[in-house]
């Protein structure tokens, strides 16, 4: 259980993360046929060029809503994320950001409406082993050092050849040196370093992110934004709620909510962010 | 939304038999599970003290012992006789009857509420989102809290068998085995009806009709009217004098309702294990300090009794008393469910004190507690300042004073329930003139009463968990600071009982031939004495803490400065 002696823990490249287990389910056929293109109009002249290829819906959330009492925390809120695609989640401190994640990743259960990963109800076996959720509330056993963890849940998640991947992940964020003590007495910080790592140790089709940069250094939002871009270049889908206004031009699309309501859905290019977030 | 209810079908198939994985095979990850669980354990156990664990063993087999010696004091040793033992074959299987339709109520909404299993936070987060079927990662922790919960039944069963078998008879063996059996079978259909209601995610307020609906009709089969299906289950108790072999009936539905609790195993809702999981822990903790307040509040956040959105008044939003308006803004926003519990123990409270003036003395002690607890629920505004303390220090006004402005608030809520109380109980007695006037003193000096004792245990806050005494605690004798914390656990609901205390002196007054209405006022004055010295004790607390500390320190520093006077060095000085 011990990180392996006389490695280096400066890590010059992003570690090489878990190949996602979507590419290889969607090929399986338990996600529902995408729906076909649009057929083009006949021309006389000229054959009609080939309908563009859309990529696969991932994530599908239709009129998800959560109530808590007489209290509406998300009205009825439609999405779809594409396979491999990245957005950011935006908006006010109760505005929706986190609930939302939380029933996507199958911890809350929604007062009405359905959402499905990869063509399997949120919170089934098949979309646990796709998604991956990193809370803004880290969460460890109190009797596990950092390496341990790692272990468990690489190994919960069928993660063969995971020491060399820990060691990475851990040297990338710069806790190599800590991997043998408990991240339940670590400083806010570390604690999020640690949940980083435990996010990224496992394959996944699904980054459901809440809050990543609250309590990292400069050095710890530089890993984690390399470890995004290398997730997103891998093919990954990534839902990123943050309050971290900087990240939003790093990202296609962003997603707005206001008292639990969609206030939009577009690109990020010319959106007046400051007012989505006021 | 997620697995198994709404899910669909090949969803519902991989969650309960683990194929159909998009992720590694589930061989791969209950290995992995089984191997940390494994791995904890070892750990644990090699951080066990032994002597310690002895210890421990042999004060429990000590206080039990000393249990059971009281109990069988208070039953006694003298056979029953045939007409009594008549009376105990016909009324018994009710009574355990009654036992059985509790421990299923108990079920019931424990598991619409998440439980019975509680799992640590970080399992929620790892394991129950991990790719391992739920079942898989729930049945250790079932089996081993139905293993204890087995034994412990087993054991109190058997001690309350031997009990029997002194003034009922026949062979010890028979009494101690019936016993056994019988408190197996309950701890059995507790935990079954949990894990049912669990898996199948009955709602809270269902589970809560359905536990009231075989409370009522083991109780109407106590009173002779119908025949509970708990009674049977209850015959049982009763074997070594009398046996039918469809009396066995009970155990196989017991039994196959644990069979079907652990099938459902893993269907149940993840929000409600994960907001089980963080509250769990805190209402062992405050149970372990006899904590009761902290215990009622956590069963709140358990249960999900949030404050309303929307008051159900509004409550003028201008004028002087802000602290009475805030209090009011509190006790408005109170949700159905508390509102309704609310007028359950007024009810309750009701009954006893009815109970107690018709000569069941006894019940007084009920009647106290009970109106206790209705005062822990009508105390909020209180309760919320001392709650947030960093709130009330940084306002410029005293502590003292801050909290016994936010008294009458409460006060006014507990005279609109003794007012209901009241009512009630002269629906039953009768609207008699005297009647009305010893109802209303009876009424209000319980409900005052328990709403004192309820000011009690909030504003002088949990126990603490601290192995450091207090700098009260270090300034007196090590017996007097026992004594502190016993006095400190029992006042909140000995005040609580003085207060019904009245309705004693009246059933007294009515069994003497007197008049109940002097009777009433004297035990009302006598209660109001420690009504108004509570009140006054919540204001003037902290100054006469503040002024107690000092004369300690004072007192330590003459001492000091007389230590140095008489010592050698002082005197070849001067």
């Amino acid at each position: 259980m011990n990180p392996p002696k006389g490695r280096s823990n400066r890590h010059p490249t992003p570690p090489k993360r878990a190949s996602a287990p979507s590419r290889g389910s969607a090929a399986r056929g338990t996600r529902p046929p995408d729906r076909p293109a649009k057929p083009a109009p006949a021309r006389a002249e000229a054959p009609a060029p080939p309908a563009p290829t859309l990529p696969p819906t991932y994530l599908t959330v239709d009129s998800l809503t959560k109530e808590y009492g007489d209290l509406i925390a998300l009205s009825p809120l439609t999405l779809r994320v594409e396979q491999g695609e990245a957005i950011v989640l935006l908006g006010h401190n109760g505005s929706g950001k986190t609930t939302l994640l939380r029933m996507i990743a199958g911890l809350l259960e929604p007062s009405g409406g359905t959402s499905t990963v990869d063509g399997h109800a949120a919170g089934s076996l098949p979309s646990r082993a796709t998604v991956s959720y990193l809370s803004d509330t880290p969460t460890f056993y109190d009797d596990l050092s950092v390496w341990e963890h790692l272990e468990v849940v690489a190994r919960l998640h069928g993660v063969a050849d995971w020491q060399q991947q820990a060691a990475d992940l851990l040297g990338h964020l710069g806790i190599y040196e800590r991997a043998d003590d408990l991240p339940s007495r670590f400083s806010r910080g570390l604690r999020q370093k640690a949940a980083i790592a435990l996010a990224f140790i496992r394959p996944f089709g699904l980054l459901l992110v809440d809050e990543p940069f609250v309590g990292l250094d400069a050095v710890g939002k530089q890993a984690l934004l390399e470890l995004f871009d290398l997730a997103h270049a891998d093919g990954a889908a990534l839902v990123v709620a943050t309050h971290e206004l900087a990240f939003v031009d790093r990202v296609e699309r962003c997603v707005a909510l206001r008292d639990g309501r969609l206030i939009h859905d577009g690109p990020t290019a010319g959106v007046d962010v400051l007012a989505l977030v006021s | 939304m997620p697995d198994p209810v709404d899910a669909p079908v090949d969803d519902r198939m991989s969650e309960s038999d683990g194929t159909d994985l998009a992720g590694p095979g589930p061989s791969v990850g209950v290995a992995a599970l089984a191997e940390l669980r494994r791995s904890r354990q070892m750990r644990r156990r090699a951080q066990v003290n032994r002597s310690d664990a002895l210890y421990q063993a042999y004060v429990t087999a000590f206080i039990s012992s000393v249990i059971v010696l009281y109990l069988s004091t208070v039953v006694g040793d003298e056979p029953i006789s045939a007409s009594g033992l008549e009376r105990v074959v016909r009324d018994g299987p009710g009574v355990i009857g009654l036992f059985f339709a509790f421990a299923l109520a108990i079920g019931l909404r424990s598991g619409a509420r998440g439980g019975p299993v509680a799992v640590e936070p970080a399992e929620v987060r790892f394991v129950l989102l991990a790719p391992v079927a739920r079942r898989r990662v729930l049945i250790g922790p079932a089996l081993k809290q139905l293993r204890f919960a087995v034994f412990a039944a087993a054991v109190a069963g058997a001690a309350a068998g031997l009990l029997a078998h002194r003034r009922l008879g026949q062979t010890a063996l028979g009494w101690i085995a019936a016993g056994a059996g019988v408190g197996v079978l309950l701890a059995v259909a507790l935990l079954g009806a949990a894990l049912i209601a669990n898996g199948l995610r009955v709602r809270q307020w269902l589970a809560t009709v359905v536990a009231g609906a075989l409370l009522a009709w083991a109780i109407a089969d106590l009173a002779g009217e119908v025949t509970a299906p708990t009674s049977v289950a209850g015959r049982l108790a009763f074997t070594p004098i009398e046996f039918e072999a469809f009396d066995l009936l009970a155990v196989g539905v017991v039994v196959a309702m644990l069979g079907a609790g652990l099938l459902l195993l893993g269907r149940g809702s993840l929000e409600a294990a994960e907001r089980r999981t963080v509250l769990v822990g805190q209402l062992r903790f405050a149970a372990t300090l006899q904590d009761l307040r902290t215990v009622i509040l956590l069963r709140r956040q358990l249960a999900q009794e949030l404050p309303r959105q929307r008051p159900w008044l509004r409550i003028p939003g201008r004028g002087r008393f802000v602290l009475w308006r805030r209090g009011w803004h509190g006790l408005v926003r109170f949700p159905l469910a508390r509102l309704g519990r609310v007028v359950l123990l007024t009810a309750g409270a009701t009954a006893a004190v009815l109970g107690t003036v018709h000569g069941t003395k006894p019940l007084v002690v009920v009647a106290g507690f009970v109106a206790y607890v209705l005062g822990l629920d009508l105390v909020e505004p209180l309760a919320q300042e001392v709650d947030h303390d960093e709130r009330a220090e940084r306002l410029p006004v005293e502590t003292g004073l801050l909290l016994a402005r936010h008294l009458p608030a409460s006060a006014v809520a507990a005279v609109l329930c003794g007012a209901l109380g009241a009512a009630g109980g002269l629906a039953v007695e009768g609207t008699e003139g005297r009647t009305i006037v010893v109802a209303v003193v009876l009424a209000l000096s319980s409900s005052l009463g328990g709403l004192a004792g309820a000011v009690v245990s909030t504003v002088q806050g949990a126990p603490s968990a601290s192995t450091t005494p207090s700098t009260t605690d270090q300034a007196l004798p090590p017996e007097v600071a026992g004594m502190r914390i016993v006095v400190r656990a029992v006042w909140p609901v000995a005040v609580a009982v003085i207060g019904s205390f009245p309705a004693y002196l009246v059933a007294d007054a009515i069994a003497k031939g007197r008049e109940p209405l002097p009777a009433a006022l004297q035990g009302a004055m006598l209660a109001s004495l420690f009504i108004a010295g509570t009140a006054a004790w919540v204001r003037f607390r902290e100054p006469a803490r503040a002024w107690f500390r000092q004369a300690v320190e004072d007192s330590k520093a003459n001492a000091r400065q007389r230590q140095v006077e008489t010592s050698p060095t002082a005197r070849r000085t001067r």
